[in-house]
């Protein structure tokens, strides 16, 4: 008896230990696709798109604006547009906190920034970041406390700003990479890398000066994943672009397995740039060559 | 006294050569064993009654073609002493040939040192376990059983490097000698491409760098201490000085102090900007054409830009590429010259290495950095019949699978590749059409 009591405490203790959570099989289910604005104007290659909660904004590349939907339950709706200046290509999307809306600008690889109603406030620029003064910005994600985080191509690094562009720290790219494309933080404030050459995960701690290798090369696994996103239990999202799927990491860095794959049909996609995850699960993908967005919820 | 050399022959037959001391030891070690050896299999043979000869020179009457094998003048060490059953199963076997083991792995059963653990780099052939690509497991005329002598067998698979070889105007003398004069032929511990020494290591042990000439020639610069194959092609060339064939401007001109730190400066081979900013300050035209494109190869903005595909010296290559474009390209974008590895039909372009037929390596206002915004117009470029005679495509036809998608040549085609012939997305052409075509599903 004494041992079935001792068993079964193991056993609750084992499975309210941390990351138990993220061990769960994740499912994903297609809620909704988006091919237009409330005007009945069709998307056109969407590369960009990011979360916040109650709605999303989406980045209609080749139609150089950006959309923004709100989402109340299954239901998603667009709501405005906000149009961009005609050089602009937008990339990739982020909201701060305060519901500021920032744009990678593919041509110029700045920043743009805009307030919650979509008017353009002008560029990130940064003060105080020390040499080189060049940049060359390939992508950038918002953290829970307002900090940009800016990879860096032309200085090999991972700028990390505030609110306003001010200079807080950078951390180098890490020894041995390949092609970094995208980068993402969790409320912790740790920093995963994507090496879309390699297909590997770089992690550093919130306090760390440098990456360690978090993932093995995941080449045999997936193709080409050119954007990285994290749900709430800190599994990875990466979206395999030239494998038209999900590749889902563990949070200590273990494949998970793949979901979606490559197709025209509603729930499938193609070419897929941008994914971002909300609060509640829902995972918003920019579906590039299927022209449209599609919004997932991600079960456990 | 006359130094008379002697040598040790392995069991696995390799010579090495040994003071007279060492060699009357091993002869003794060697003698033993073989006693040892012989007593062992004699006890054996007679638990299973074998015949005498049992064990190989009982084959030789019937493989009798073997007796001219074994009038070659290097015959391997398990059939000189008459052991077929060393490599052969005599009843029955799972491999062809009735090897006792898989071909690959047979030979490493003794030869189990040829790779180095944790060796820079290895011959392709050798980690395949391929070895009868280069020995002939039973005899050979050649030292080792080589199929062939020197280099000529480097150059049966090497082909294109022998043609190039001889056909280059100055020659490099240890490449006409053999090979093996700078390459490992199977594994190198220490040193990548096979090399016995890392550069400039192994080309200073014949070249001196102290003569006022070779100063002059290379206007100053340390170069002893950096890659001579940067500039020179170790296996000759048709362009004087061994220099690539290929010769960026300012390198011809002897103008390295145009990227370069001057000569006599702390650091000397310091470049006077950094990334795509030092290429700028010549080719201006074509990096401010690239930066109004909308899109960009990425990798030209980073630290080290345009030379990350480009040699900034000199290189076999046409437009100064550091590899050829199939290599260069899928240095990165391994998957997607995989996929036409794997693909059931070849689409030249990618088989040939041209890329840059329907991509623009640099920019373009167009996804996938094509030439042309239409994707049809892109492999108009050479599938001309596709503007006159074709299915329905273009901007006015709807793909009925997405009501945003027009038809196009992507919507049936994989062009770098698939598992199905024509590198269609589905598995034949009755898959295809019924994805549209629906009320023709079976």
């Amino acid at each position: 008896m004494r041992i079935l009591v001792i068993l079964s405490a193991l056993s609750l203790l084992l499975l309210g230990a941390p990351g138990a959570q993220a061990a769960e099989p994740v499912k994903i289910r297609h809620i909704a696709s988006l091919y237009a604005d409330n005007a009945g104007v069709s998307l056109k290659n969407p590369e960009g798109v990011g979360c916040a909660d109650g709605f999303f904004v989406a980045a209609d590349t080749a139609n150089q604006r950006l959309l923004r939907f709100t989402v109340q339950g299954k239901a998603v709706t667009p709501e405005a547009v906000y149009a961009l200046e005609k050089d602009v290509v937008p990339l990739t999307v982020q909201i701060s906190a305060s519901g500021e809306i920032l744009v990678l600008d593919g041509k110029s690889r700045r920043i743009l920034r805009l307030n919650s109603k979509g008017e353009l406030q002008g560029h990130l620029e940064l003060k105080g970041l020390p040499a080189p003064s060049r940049t060359a910005f390939r992508n950038f994600k918002v953290d829970s406390k307002g900090q940009i985080h800016l990879l860096d191509l032309f200085g090999q690094r991972v700028i990390i700003v505030d609110g306003e562009g001010t200079y807080l720290r950078h951390l180098p790219f890490p020894e041995g990479h390949g092609f970094l494309s995208d980068l993402a933080v969790s409320d912790q404030g740790e920093i995963y890398l994507l090496d879309s050459v390699q297909a590997r995960v770089y992690r550093a701690g919130r306090d760390a000066t440098e990456y360690e290798p978090l993932s093995r090369p995941l080449k045999d696994v997936m193709n080409f994943p050119v954007s990285i996103a994290l749900d709430r239990t800190g599994t990875l999202y990466l979206v395999d672009q030239y494998g038209s799927g999900l590749a889902l990491v563990s949070r200590a860095g273990e494949f998970v397995g793949q979901k979606i794959s490559m197709g025209w049909a509603e729930g499938q996609l193609l070419y897929p740039a941008q994914a971002c995850i909300d609060q509640e699960g829902i995972l918003a993908i920019a579906d590039r060559d299927n022209n449209r967005l599609q919004i997932f919820k991600i079960v456990r | 006294m006359k130094y008379i050399p002697t040598y040790t022959v392995t069991p696995q037959g390799h010579k090495f050569r040994t003071s007279r001391r060492a060699a009357q030891l091993s002869f003794i070690l060697l003698a033993a064993l073989l006693l040892a050896g012989a007593s062992e299999a004699y006890s054996n043979d007679k638990s299973l009654k074998l015949r005498p000869g049992a064990r190989g020179t009982i084959c030789l009457s019937c493989h009798t073609a073997f007796a001219e094998k074994m009038d070659k003048k290097y015959v391997h060490t398990p059939l000189t002493d008459g052991e077929c059953t060393g490599c052969h199963s005599p009843h029955a076997a799972m491999h062809a040939n009735l090897m006792s083991a898989e071909p690959e792995m047979i030979c490493a059963s003794c030869h189990d040192s040829m790779v180095p653990d944790k060796a820079r780099s290895a011959h392709q052939v050798v980690v395949e376990g391929k070895c009868v690509d280069c020995h002939d497991p039973h005899a050979a005329d050649n030292p080792a059983n080589l199929l062939q002598a020197g280099s000529d067998l480097c150059f049966s698979c090497h082909q294109e490097l022998g043609e190039k070889i001889k056909a280059s105007t100055f020659k490099h003398a240890p490449v006409q000698e053999e090979c093996l004069s700078c390459h490992m032929a199977h594994a190198s511990a220490e040193n990548s491409r096979l090399l016995t020494m890392e550069e400039p290591g192994l080309c200073l042990q014949c070249h001196s760098t102290d003569s006022a000439g070779f100063k002059k020639q290379h206007m100053g610069y340390p170069v002893q201490k950096a890659r001579c194959t940067s500039c020179h092609d170790p296996h000759g060339s048709s362009t004087g000085a061994l220099l690539a064939d290929n010769v960026h401007a300012p390198i011809s001109k002897q103008m390295c102090n145009q990227c370069h730190n001057e000569p006599g400066s702390a650091v000397p081979f310091g470049l006077k900007k950094e990334g795509y900013e030092l290429c700028q300050s010549c080719h201006y035209e074509m990096v401010n054409d690239t930066f109004s494109k909308k899109r960009q190869h990425w990798p030209m903005f980073d630290k080290t830009g345009c030379i990350n595909c480009h040699s900034p010296h000199a290189t076999a290559e046409p437009g100064l590429l550091r590899a050829p474009m199939l290599e260069l390209c899928g240095s990165c974008h391994a998957d997607t010259v995989a996929r036409q590895e794997r693909s059931k039909t070849d689409h030249p372009p990618i088989a040939d290495g041209e890329c840059t037929s329907c991509h623009n390596p640099h920019a373009a206002d167009n996804l996938f950095l094509f030439n042309e915004e239409s994707t049809i117009e892109v492999c108009a470029q050479c599938h001309d019949w596709q503007t006159h005679s074709t299915h329905p495509i273009g901007e006015e036809v709807t793909d009925p699978r997405n009501k945003n998608n027009t038809l196009q040549c992507l919507s049936c085609h994989r062009t770098h590749g698939t598992e199905y012939s024509h590198f269609l997305h589905f598995p034949d052409v009755q898959a295809l059409c019924v994805q549209c075509h629906t009320k023709y599903r079976r």
